[in-house]
Formats: C-alpha cells, sequence, structure tokens
C-alpha cells in the first residue's frame, strides 16, 4: 500500500464534488482533502486537477468566488451548488454500485462464470 | 438548464477573456506558493521548495490551455484563426481572389440592378383598382399600321354599343399658364373626362377626384394637382384645397392632390381639369383627338374585347367609308402603354445579365476547383498528421465564406449604383411612367438577397469542395513525387462542363451585342434631314384666351424671332409647330382638286406651321420653288410647301410648284398654291421613315403652340438665358419649355437602342472574359499537372507544334462544342432582340460569322498563352521533380 493508486477515470469529478460539498475550499485546498479522505492512497496529479474544477465550474455542478483567505490574500474558492448537491445521493449510490461491481471482479472464479 | 448556464458560462468567458486569464494565472500562482510554503514547513529552502511545487505541479501551460478547453473557449480561437489563415491565402493569391471577386460582385450587381430597374418598370402593380383590367383603346389606320387617337364619334359608338366594358373614359391634353402671384408658369395639364379617375380607381392624397356633374359646362372649374407640382409650386401646404388658381385667366378651384405615385398619361403631368363631353365633335370621325381608357367586364378577357370592338370597327366602315374605312381597333394592356418599346429591351438585358450570373457563378466554381486541387495535397498531410475533419472542413468553409462576403459585398455596392445610373440611361423611354425618386425606391431587396445567397452558395459548396473530397489519407495521396497537384476526374469534367457552357452563353452574348450594334451603324450612317449641330430648341404654348387669332400669334412669334436673332451668336432662327423628335404631331387630310380618287382613300399628311426662316435654321434643302418670307401675310393667298415625298405621291410626273391642294385650315378646307417643294424630314427619329408633310406659314396659320430654332455659332446651351429672356421681352407672363439642344432630343430618339447596346456589349466583354478566364486556367492547371509529361516528351524529342497540339486539343474541343451550342442558341432567341433591330435580320450571317471571329480569336488567346509555357519546359528541371 505504499505505492499511491492511480485515478480510474471519471474518479477525480466525483473526488472533488465530494471534497467541495463539506466546505467551500481553495483548488490546493481541494488537493489536500482529496489526499486526507483518501488516507493518502490515491496520488491527484496537480496540473489536470484545474481543467476538471473549470469542466464542474462550467456545468454548474459547483461554483467558485473569491474571497480572504488565512494569510489575508484573495484566492478562489469553490463550492458545490445546490443542484450538485441535490445530485450528490443518487451519485453516491452509483459510484457505490460501480464500486461493488468492481470490487467483486478481480476475485471472480471461472466457476462463478 | 445545464444548456443555457453552460451558454452563459461560455458567454461570460468570451465577454471576459482577460479577467479569466488573470484570475487563471492568480490561481496557479497561488497554488504553487501555497504549495511551496507547505514544503518549506517540512524543512526545505525557499528555493528549492518552489522548484519541487514546479515540477510537482507538472505543465502550467498545459493545464491553462486545458483549462480554456473546458470552458470551449478554443472553438473561437480557432476560428479567429481559420479567419487569419484565409486572409493570408487571399492575400498570398490576390490575382484569384480578385477574379472571383469581380465576377461575383458583376454577377450579383448587375443583375440586381438591371431585375430592380425590370420590376419597378414592368411587373410592380401599378397604382390602380384593378390594373390588369384597364385598357387603353386606339383606332388603328391598317394601311399605315398606326395606333392613332379616337374620335369623338367613334368613341362614343364604343360607348353606346359595347358589352364588355364596365366603362370607358377619355381624355386629351391641354397646356395651361398659371399666372398669379410670383412667376407666370406653364403647366402640363391633362383633361379627363368626369369619370376617369373613378375608372381607374385612383384614390387622392387630399381632398376628392371629380364629381359626375363637374363634367358638364360650366361646372368644370375644378382642378385635381399631381404630387410634384403641388410640392413645387404649393410647398406641400395642405390648405391649398378649396383655393382658387389662375389657369389661362380663368378661376378654378382646387379640389384635390394625388399621391406622387400616380401619373397618367405621364408623370410630367401637373394638372388635371374635366373634360365635358364636346358635343359639336359628335358626328366627327376626322379629328383623333381621344385618349380612351377602358375597364374590362369582369371575366371578359383582352382578346374577346378585342374581336368585339374589331366588329364594330367593321360595322362603321360600312356606315362610314369616307372616314372609317381602313380603320380597325387595338387594345392595349394599360402597362404597354407606358412603357412601350422599353419593354423587350429590358426583357433582353435581363435575360443577358441572368446569364452573365450564371457565368460568374460558373467561373468561380471553375476557379475554385482549380483551387482544390493545389490544395488537395496539403489537405492530405494535415489529414495525416491528426486534423480532424470538421476542423479543415471549417477552414475551408470560412475561406469560401470570405470570398463570398468580399464578392457579395462588391455586388452589393455595385448593384446600388446599378440602379441610380440606369434609369438615367432608360429616361427618356420611362418618361411616362411615374418611377421612385431615390435609389432605395429601386432596389429589389428580395432579388438582391436572393442573388447574394445564390452567389454566396456558389463559392461555400466549391470553396468546401477539397474537405469532401479526401475520403482519407491515402498514401496514394501522400506519395506524389510532383510537387504539383492530383488530378481529379470529377472535378476536372465539372470543369470542362463549365467551359462549354461559358463559351456558348458568351458567343450568345456577342451576336445579340453584334445584332445592336450593327443596328446602331445602320442609324448613324442615315440622316434626319436636318442637321442637329449648334441648334438650340425650346417649346411653348400661347393661350388661346391670350392668343386667340392668327395675328396675334404671328406678331408674337414675329417680335421673338427679330429679338432673338439679333443676339450675339445668332445664325438664323426660325419657328414650327411640331418641333421633330419631340414626339410632337398634328395631321390633316389633304385631297387634290380634280384628281381621280381612285383608292378612295385620303391621304393624311403632317401638318407643319413654320415660320418663313425655319428652313434655313434647320438647313433643310430647298429642291424647287422658293420658301415663304414676307409676302404670306394674314389676308394674302393661301401658299404651302410640301416634301419631296409628298410631291412625288401627288404629281409624280408634272411639276408641283403652282398646283392647288385642299388642305382643311381650321376646320373648312382651304384651296393652297404649292410655292416649294423641300427635303423629307424623319420628324419621329432616325429609325422611322419621313412622313409626307405639308408646310403652311405661321403668319398666315393658326397654331396655339410653337417651337422654336435657333442656329447659333456658339455651344447652344450658352444661349439659353438669352433667349428666354427674349421671349419674356415679348410677354412676361409667356412661360417657356424644354429649352435645349437639339442634339439632346436626338440622343434620346436614340437613348433606347444605344443603352441597350452599350449595356449588351458591357455584358458580351465580360462573358468573353470570364469564358477566358476560364479556359486560361483550365490549360494553366493541365500544364501543370503534366510539366513531367511534357518533359519526358520534349527530352525524347517532341516538337512544339505536338506539344501544343496535346495541351490545347482538348480544350479546342470544348470551346468549339460549346460554340455550336451557343450558335444553335443565338439563332433561336435573338428574336427577342427583333423590336430593337433596325435593318439587321436576326440572323444577320455577318454579324455571326464576326461574333464567332471573335470568340474564337479569344479562346485561342486564352488558351495560347499557358499552352506556351509547356513548349518552353525544360527537360531537365521537368525530371529532376521525379
Amino acid at each position: 500500500m505504499d505505492k499511491p493508486l492511480d485515478l480510474l477515470p471519471g474518479t477525480l469529478d466525483r473526488l472533488i464534488r465530494t471534497a467541495v460539498s463539506l466546505e467551500s475550499l481553495r483548488a490546493y485546498g481541494v488537493l489536500l482533502r482529496i489526499q486526507q479522505i483518501s488516507k493518502n492512497r490515491l496520488e491527484i496529479q496537480q496540473g489536470p486537477l484545474y481543467p476538471a474544477l473549470y469542466r464542474l465550474d462550467h456545468r454548474a455542478r459547483i461554483t467558485s468566488e473569491w474571497d480572504e483567505s488565512e494569510n489575508n490574500r484573495t484566492a478562489k474558492y469553490y463550492r458545490l451548488t445546490a443542484a450538485g448537491k441535490r445530485r450528490l445521493p443518487t451519485e453516491v449510490e452509483k459510484w457505490n454500485r460501480i464500486a461493488d461491481v468492481i470490487a467483486g471482479i478481480p476475485g471472480t472464479t471461472p466457476e462463478e462464470v | 438548464m445545464t444548456l443555457w448556464s453552460r451558454l452563459r458560462s461560455w458567454v461570460q468567458t468570451m465577454l471576459r477573456r482577460s479577467r479569466m486569464e488573470s484570475e487563471m494565472d492568480a490561481e496557479l500562482r497561488f497554488h504553487i506558493e501555497a504549495f511551496a510554503e507547505d514544503l518549506v514547513r517540512g524543512g526545505l529552502s525557499r528555493q528549492e521548495a518552489v522548484r519541487r511545487a514546479r515540477i510537482a505541479f507538472g505543465g502550467i501551460e498545459r493545464a491553462k490551455e486545458e483549462c480554456r478547453n473546458e470552458r470551449r473557449v478554443s472553438l473561437v480561437d480557432s476560428l479567429i484563426e481559420d479567419m487569419r489563415f484565409s486572409v493570408r491565402q487571399i492575400r498570398r493569391n490576390s490575382g484569384f481572389t480578385l477574379a472571383v471577386v469581380i465576377a461575383l460582385a458583376l454577377g450579383t450587381g448587375a443583375n440586381t440592378a438591371v431585375f430592380s430597374i425590370l420590376h419597378t418598370v414592368l411587373l410592380r402593380p401599378l397604382p390602380y383598382r384593378d390594373p390588369d383590367r384597364l385598357v387603353t383603346v386606339w383606332q388603328e389606320n391598317v394601311q399605315r399600321q398606326q395606333l392613332d387617337k379616337a374620335t369623338v364619334a367613334d368613341f362614343n359608338d364604343w360607348k353606346t354599343r359595347n358589352r364588355v366594358f364596365d366603362d370607358l373614359a377619355f381624355s386629351w391634353d391641354a397646356a395651361y399658364t398659371l399666372t398669379g402671384p410670383g412667376d407666370s408658369q406653364s403647366v402640363m395639364g391633362y383633361q379627363f373626362s368626369a369619370n376617369f379617375f373613378s375608372l381607374l380607381g385612383a384614390r387622392p392624397l387630399l381632398g376628392r377626384t371629380f364629381l359626375p356633374e363637374e363634367g358638364t359646362q360650366g361646372r368644370d372649374h375644378v382642378v385635381v394637382l399631381s404630387y410634384q407640382f403641388w410640392r413645387n409650386r404649393f410647398a406641400s401646404d395642405e390648405d391649398v384645397i378649396g383655393r382658387t388658381i389662375q389657369l389661362d385667366g380663368g378661376h378654378y378651384i382646387v379640389i384635390g392632390v394625388m399621391p406622387s405615385d400616380f401619373g397618367h398619361p405621364s408623370a410630367s403631368t401637373d394638372i388635371w381639369t374635366p373634360l365635358p363631353f364636346p358635343v359639336e365633335l359628335l358626328e366627327n370621325r376626322g379629328l383623333h383627338v381621344f385618349q380612351v381608357i377602358a375597364k374590362l367586364r369582369s371575366g371578359v378577357s383582352l382578346a374577346q374585347a378585342q374581336q368585339e370592338l374589331e366588329s364594330l370597327a367593321q360595322d362603321n366602315a360600312r356606315r362610314h367609308p369616307q372616314t372609317n374605312q381602313h380603320w380597325g381597333i387595338q387594345l392595349k394592356p394599360i402597362r404597354d402603354t407606358y412603357t412601350g418599346n422599353v419593354r423587350p429591351a429590358l426583357w433582353v438585358l435581363q435575360v443577358s445579365v441572368l446569364f452573365m450570373l450564371i457565368m460568374a457563378c460558373a467561373n468561380v466554381g471553375n476557379m475554385l476547383l482549380a483551387r482544390a486541387g493545389t490544395q488537395e495535397r496539403e489537405v492530405a498531410i494535415r489529414l495525416a498528421l491528426g486534423a480532424s475533419r470538421g476542423r479543415l472542413f471549417r477552414q475551408f468553409l470560412i475561406q469560401g465564406l470570405t470570398l463570398a462576403v468580399m464578392g457579395t459585398g462588391a455586388g452589393v455596392l455595385l448593384a446600388w449604383w446599378g440602379v441610380q445610373v440606369l434609369p438615367l440611361m432608360f429616361k427618356a423611354q420611362l418618361a411616362n411612367l411615374p418611377l421612385p425618386a431615390r435609389a432605395s425606391g429601386w432596389m429589389n431587396w428580395p432579388v438582391l438577397l436572393l442573388t447574394l445567397a445564390i452567389t454566396a452558395m456558389t463559392s461555400l459548396i466549391f470553396g468546401a469542395i477539397p474537405a469532401f473530397h479526401n475520403p482519407s489519407p491515402s498514401s496514394e495521396t501522400l506519395n506524389i513525387s510532383s510537387r504539383a497537384t492530383i488530378e481529379r476526374k470529377s472535378a476536372l469534367r465539372i470543369r470542362r462542363v463549365l467551359i462549354v457552357g461559358q463559351v456558348a452563353l458568351s458567343l450568345l452574348l456577342l451576336v445579340g451585342s453584334g445584332l445592336l450594334i450593327r443596328t446602331f451603324l445602320r442609324l448613324q450612317a442615315r440622316s434626319l434631314g436636318f442637321e442637329t449641330d449648334h441648334l438650340l430648341t425650346c417649346v411653348f404654348s400661347l393661350p388661346p384666351k391670350r392668343y386667340p387669332n392668327v395675328s396675334k400669334t404671328g406678331s408674337f412669334l414675329e417680335q421673338v424671332l427679330a429679338r432673338i436673332r439679333v443676339l450675339p451668336g445668332v445664325e438664323s432662327a426660325g419657328g414650327i409647330n411640331t418641333l421633330p423628335l419631340s414626339g410632337m404631331d398634328a395631321r390633316r387630310p389633304i385631297t387634290v382638286p380634280g384628281m381621280p380618287d381612285d383608292s378612295g382613300q385620303q391621304n393624311v399628311a403632317q401638318f407643319r406651321v413654320v415660320t418663313p426662316d425655319y428652313f434655313r435654321a434647320m438647313r433643310i434643302p430647298l429642291r424647287e420653288g422658293r420658301f415663304f418670307d414676307d409676302r404670306e401675310r394674314v389676308g394674302s393667298p393661301p401658299v404651302a410647301i410640301v416634301n419631296q415625298k409628298l410631291a412625288r405621291l401627288l404629281w409624280p410626273h408634272s411639276n408641283p410648284i403652282g398646283q392647288h391642294i385642299l388642305v382643311p385650315d381650321t376646320a373648312i378646307p382651304l384651296l393652297t398654291e404649292i410655292i416649294g417643294v423641300v427635303g423629307d424630314v424623319r420628324h419621329a427619329g432616325l429609325a422611322s421613315e419621313p412622313p409626307i408633310e405639308i408646310y403652311r406659314p405661321a403668319y398666315q396659320t393658326y397654331w396655339p403652340f410653337f417651337g422654336l430654332v435657333i442656329r447659333t455659332s456658339l455651344d447652344p446651351e450658352r444661349l439659353a438665358g438669352a433667349i428666354r429672356q427674349a421671349v419674356q421681352s415679348v410677354d412676361k407672363d409667356q412661360p417657356i419649355n424644354s429649352l435645349r439642344s437639339m442634339d439632346a432630343w436626338a440622343t434620346d430618339s436614340i437613348a433606347l437602342r444605344r443603352s441597350s447596346m452599350l449595356l449588351l456589349m458591357l455584358f458580351a466583354g465580360v462573358a468573353v472574359l470570364l469564358a477566358s478566364f476560364g479556359i486560361y486556367s483550365l490549360i494553366s492547371y493541365t500544364v501543370i499537372l503534366r510539366t513531367h509529361e511534357i518533359g519526358v516528351r520534349i527530352a525524347l524529342g517532341a516538337r512544339h507544334r505536338d506539344i501544343l497540339k496535346s495541351v490545347v486539343g482538348q480544350t479546342a474541343f470544348l470551346a468549339l462544342m460549346g460554340m455550336a451550342i451557343g450558335l444553335i442558341a443565338a439563332l433561336n432567341l435573338t428574336q427577342f432582340l427583333s423590336s430593337l433591330l433596325f435593318g439587321v435580320t436576326t440572323t444577320d450571317l455577318k454579324t455571326l460569322l464576326l461574333a464567332m471571329t471573335v470568340m474564337m480569336a479569344v479562346t485561342a488567346g486564352a488558351a495560347y498563352m499557358p499552352a506556351r509555357r509547356a513548349t518552353r519546359v525544360d527537360p531537365v528541371i521537368a525530371l529532376r521533380y521525379e
């Protein structure tokens, strides 16, 4: 478990939304929060984080605003929109289904098929 | 919702482009700094921390670009890039672009301008109720094949006996002099029967038109004003209704003003007054005075009405053989009456210009196809390098669009200019129509848009062909060793068809303009019978109230001419009742006493009233006898001069001098002695035959309007002011009109043919240029394609002639095929020109041969230039491409 895991496609969007659903965060904060909730087992590429944030913003899943940061500089904060919040439960459920399926795959034996 | 918010986000991004960029910068910088601070806290040096943070982040620019992509910024970026690219292409191929733009502009511009004129003149609905049922009715002299106004008695017969008309109305022209405060002014009046306005269904702008009872004697002193006259003379004062104005000394009450689009019988009519039925002429079948307009009963066709009136005319010919034999009846739709012979000219021009539009589109297609060939390799390489097909398609579409925008933009400008210039070219022919004053009134916007759409589509479709044409970046395309192009069979086939069509259309237009040129030369070679240069003319009408008899009119003329003659620069001056080329006309029946009247037909001669010096001023030659002189006064024995044609007709074998003829002076025929014979004059213009004419002296014969002719040694126009003063020094209330040179009248009289000729020449010239350009580019293209092959042939010892033959051969065949098609088309289509032709038949062999020679020479020239390049191919260089 020392080597961080690569991300499955679509995972990053999911993680960002989970991260910002708790509180509004700066982009860097999102990165730290994801590492925190994945207990440092996932490695998030820093570059691709931004296009993902812009994409979610463009699709109105999350929104952003400029605000004072802790060291008195303005920074951009992301949070979940109302629409994003509404969709969260169904998406969590969907996610869990996929995770179940994927979790079951490696252990499958020929007899089971 | 999401679509909307995405769009909004996109629009915001586009609008706040720079803000997004700076925010993105700030955000990323913040990120790296924050990361670096965390690393510093972990024990690294500041510098090392920043370095590590950068490395960990990865490509900053790439991240930014991906962010932009997420916002769809790149779409617009690449659009702008495509436009820049097409502008660069245009600059690089400026010759090509210029050719395409000119072709598109000429096609759209000329087409729109001509159609706008055609629509305004021929197609636009006339401002009447049921204009399709309105006809003008004419008596036709079957022998002379000439239309004439109706006599009062015949009109009365039609009115009482027909079953095809709802109603008939009559009118005649009347010149008035308006007096009162300010300058006295000559007014173009028209007298309408009381039912005339209601029959036309024309509504006034202000006030009312005539009431039925105003068509009776004594109640007829009311007047309706034209819009122009109301604006110019009364400054558009709405209170003019009910005001009294003085016309020829009589008091008339203004009852109405017509709208600007009403102008019957011509746009220059100023006022209308009621015309009571002239009861004294009820039995008269000799004086053709009535302009008749009638409204067909609904459901009755023009042919039915024509037939019914024809039988009435035959009936009258039996009953009144003296006057009505050889008189038929002719009905004309009201629009034909207005537009006359400008109609065929406009249609011919419209069709020609349509051909030109087709050719322009063909040419643009041709040029774009040619270029598509040169771009094929580029496309293949880009596809191989991973460009998306949509991206390529978009780029070519934008290239086509850029050309289309430039070409059609120039076309709009050309059309705008055209609708201002074309009406001037046909001014004399359109004088009868109330026409829009401003170009915006002429412009036909739907047609402009349609033509723009057609040409834009052409350049778009042909422009985008390279993108369609490449199903895959085939290894074949990429592998070609030549730097040149790949031959596309289908594109080449389209280009060949285009060449055939272009040559055919060019030849057709060449033949048409050739026929008109020959017509024009034929006309120019004729003589009018007098000299038009250095001749100033003017026209005035003498109100019968102030000039009731011949001694008054005679002394007025004598005094005016005496004052004009002493002006510096004047050589001689005379007066005539009907100025040649001006459209004025007067006819009288003449008989020779004692001569057996075997035809049973009266001779009707043109009746001229002239002052003694008229012939000298016009330089009309004296053939026999003498001119009029001071002996011809009121009360002296009546004398006359005839023209050669009349002299030959009446006395083919004897001396006309001293003979007597009977000619009505006012109403009673007067026995008149012939004292002279003068040369013939083409009174109605170069294309007309000289009429038979009888001249009577102005100091013996009463006539209420006159034209003056003044021969000058200076530029005639410069004397205009002095002439006006001379007339007004005799009678200050006497206005004069049409103060212009005889050359101006002469130019007007051939304006229709001349303008048609010039325009058709222009169109034919453009067509030939387009066709030769097409041929030139096709052969250049073939030569480039075959450079290698030609090099091999030359290296192997082929002679120049063989090379030329092999390069030009097929195109020559195409050109010949086009000429054959064009010739067949010309033989079938030029008949539509026939009403404009004079002295040439539509199948004139000389014209056909000449047109074919010109076409041949031009195509040969266009083919030879690039073909010669083929013979100069250096085999060493050509083979190096290998």
